[in-house]
């Protein structure tokens, strides 16, 4: 029974909407806390954020997340804004990221297809894109978190960084697993003013400071117009 | 010592103790007094506090009591215009830089609502340094898009205070425009004036260079290196200039509510033509008079005031002049009214000066002795370095003179059609009104000590150029028709 669950799982990873890319084994300072090296071991992440299409398969085969019927301590009332059960207005496009999910609905899609949530070591560690974080990359970076959100959401599958992985910045935020333990200081885990330097591996690094900030706003009922998820999946043995 | 004097020391040094420490202690308490006063007033009521852009202020509260004062604050990312044909991406307090102007009374329970409006991208929170707390409001409001976070405060101190968003990275969201001011009104409140006006100095980080067009995004780099492209008042070149000008009437008083957002430039705060009759020190309670400039802290504030006494256009500045002359910190108020000229007179009068003085004098030629001219071509010749020596200076060394100052010789008429005149002109001096070529001039040409030779050598050089008549003067000529300098 347990066998054949995994299967069924493994196939629907298979599916041509989850392309997934092996990320390699590797170390890397975390921004906070800890600012002695990581070792990270390899995983699977998805190539693109997850898309309406994509949830809304899933919204098909698990009713229970409709916004009609999701219990209300798993998502705020924006959940699944301007969706109408499981169809999403015909002016966004399919193939933009999925938003207006909170935490435990994220979490939920990528169990059911035998996945999870990235841990914010390894999504920051995705996008420090073996140390490629130029000051010109993270100007670009920083431009698109001073542009206000569009109205309509762009299709996936822009902005590649060196592992092939698409989108991890200019679409949208993402939710990570324990986006709620990304900062501590004296078990205050808020940022402000200049004490939001504190124990932080590099003060000029203004764009990882907007990521962490974002994530410590949030509560895993939350659900944001620009704040979407991805999946990773571990290495089998 | 024997016992009983001990015994005696003893309670005069134990009495002297007491009266020390009572005396410590009742100052002590004399300080915290106020604020515990103010934490302690009754609340009577509640109301909606009003909210203001910039330039424009709250009325002034008048009532006696405290209350229960609700403020809803919106986050919201706007576009907005920095400069002609610059455009930015302000992430504001109220929809405009700098936020709102928050009004409230000494004692009064702020209830505040901090709302980040769903289409932001970005979290937000606020620290008010009318808070006294953790983070002055920013440990309690971090607040995500389509949030709104809540938290009340006492305003325990009198003052104006700035308050900012206070998320990581600061700089930058201090840099986008993040800021305003909360003036927490004394008990007993300011003199009434004609005028409150509200005016934020900050800085922008722009990637392109001051003036460069189009969607400016925030540079981190200048930023860290604090080497703005724009400092303005109230977040735009020219947000206070022309039509948004301030406005008073010329005998009025105003007070300006000033504030500096930052992030990181200090403001050496001056009205140019003014000066202030009142400086309410780093927005505190601490009076000073008739200063200049004064100081403003990023992150701090200042009240000044003062009465207008003649009509004009004051210029507002950060008086760090190449801020104001090259990169935006400039606002202007508009006086109006009618022209007090014992105050000040204006241009009484736009005079000739001359290095010798105002008055026709004597102007001292070369003292070596001129070489004689043999024919016409070596008198031009010679006459060419006495012109370039004397007279060039005003004439010009084209004879075109100069429009309204100093007439040509270039096909002068004035000149072609009277030599004797000329030399006159060139021996005694020249003052009052000459037409040259139909046009007036009214000014002075002093009397020139040269010799027959030299005088003669020099017109005989303007005579043959520029189109000129190509007379010759000769020494003779000069010596017969010399005159005095004219007094």
């Amino acid at each position: 029974m347990v066998s054949l669950f995994f299967q069924r799982a493994h196939a629907e990873a298979l599916k041509p909407n989850s392309k997934m890319i092996l990320i390699p084994a590797g170390t890397y300072v975390p921004f906070f806390e800890k600012r002695t090296t990581v070792a990270i071991q390899s995983f699977w992440i998805d190539k693109y954020p997850v898309t309406k299409k994509d949830f809304q398969q899933f919204l098909k085969k698990n009713p229970m997340w409709l916004k009609n019927e999701i219990k209300k301590i798993f998502a705020d009332p924006s959940y699944l804004k301007n969706w109408h059960g499981d169809r999403f207005s015909n002016q966004e496009k399919k193939d933009s990221p999925v938003v207006n999910v909170s935490w435990f609905a994220a979490k939920a899609y990528c169990e059911f297809y035998g996945k999870s949530l990235p841990t914010t070591d390894q999504w920051e560690y995705v996008a420090d894109d073996r140390g490629k974080g130029s000051k010109e990359a993270q100007q670009k970076i920083l431009d698109w978190y001073s542009s206000p959100s569009p109205k309509y959401l762009s299709s996936v599958g822009q902005a590649a960084n060196s592992y092939q992985v698409d989108d991890l910045y200019g679409l949208v935020w993402e939710w990570t697993l324990d986006f709620n333990s990304s900062v501590i200081s004296d078990g205050d885990k808020n940022l402000f003013c200049g004490g939001g330097a504190q124990g932080a591996a590099d003060p000029s690094d203004y764009v990882r400071f907007m990521r962490y900030s974002f994530r410590s706003s949030l509560k895993a009922n939350y659900t944001i117009g620009n704040l979407g998820f991805r999946c990773v999946q571990e290495v089998s043995q | 010592m024997n016992k009983k004097q001990r015994q005696n020391f003893s309670k005069v040094l134990a009495i002297i103790w007491l009266i020390f420490t009572f005396q410590t202690q009742l100052k002590a308490s004399e300080l915290g007094q106020n604020s515990d006063e103010n934490r302690d007033e009754k609340i009577v009521g509640e109301e909606k506090a009003i909210l203001t852009d910039a330039p424009h202020v709250p009325p002034p509260i008048t009532r006696s009591y405290a209350t229960k004062m609700i403020i809803h604050l919106e986050v919201k990312e706007v576009e907005g215009q920095l400069a002609d044909g610059v455009k930015y991406t302000y992430w504001t307090f109220g929809g405009h830089v700098p936020g709102k102007f928050i009004r409230v009374r000494e004692g009064d329970l702020v209830q505040f609502h901090l709302d980040n409006h769903p289409s932001n991208k970005m979290p937000h929170n606020i620290d008010l340094h009318a808070v006294i707390g953790p983070g002055g409001g920013a440990a309690s409001s971090l607040t995500a898009p389509g949030h709104s976070s809540v938290f009340s405060f006492k305003a325990l101190t009198p003052g104006l205070f700035v308050y900012h968003c206070a998320t990581a990275p600061v700089g930058m969201h201090i840099g986008n425009g993040m800021y305003g001011l909360i003036y927490v009104q004394p008990k007993v409140a300011l003199p009434k004036v004609d005028h409150e006006y509200y005016v934020m100095q900050g800085e922008f980080y722009t990637r392109g260079a001051n003036g460069q067009k189009g969607l400016q995004p925030f540079s981190m780099t200048k930023a860290i290196d604090e080497k703005p492209e724009y400092v303005v008042f109230n977040g735009a070149v020219g947000a206070l200039a022309g039509d948004n000008a301030l406005n008073a009437k010329k005998g009025e008083t105003v007070r300006l509510f000033v504030g500096d957002g930052g992030p990181n430039l200090p403001s050496s705060f001056h009205v140019i033509g003014e000066i202030f009759d009142k400086v309410y020190l780093e927005g505190g309670s601490t009076i000073a008079e008739n200063v200049q400039t004064t100081a403003i802290s990023p992150g701090g504030s200042a009240i000044v005031e003062f009465k207008t006494h003649v009509p004009g256009t004051f210029l507002l500045v950060d008086h760090s002049v190449t801020r104001a002359f090259n990169k935006g910190a400039l606002a202007q108020l508009k006086v109006t009214g009618d022209d007090d000229k014992l105050v000040y007179s204006g241009k009484i009068n736009d005079e000739v000066y001359l290095p010798e003085g105002s008055n026709i004098r004597v102007a001292e030629g070369p003292r070596a002795i001129a070489p004689m001219a043999k024919d016409k071509q070596e008198r031009i010749q010679f006459g060419a370095q006495v012109f370039a020596t004397n007279c060039a200076a005003c004439h010009q060394t084209t004879g075109m003179g100069i429009p309204s100052a100093f007439p040509p010789l270039a096909k002068s008429d004035y000149l072609n059609a009277d030599k004797i005149r000329v030399i006159k002109t060139v021996t005694g001096g020249l003052q009052g009104k000459v037409v040259v070529n139909g046009k007036e001039f009214d000014g002075v040409m002093p009397a020139w000590n040269l010799s027959d030779e030299e005088i003669a050598n020099v017109l005989t050089y303007i005579y043959n150029s520029w189109g000129n008549s190509g007379k010759e003067v000769t020494p003779e000529e000069v010596k017969a028709n010399r005159v005095k300098a004219i007094h």
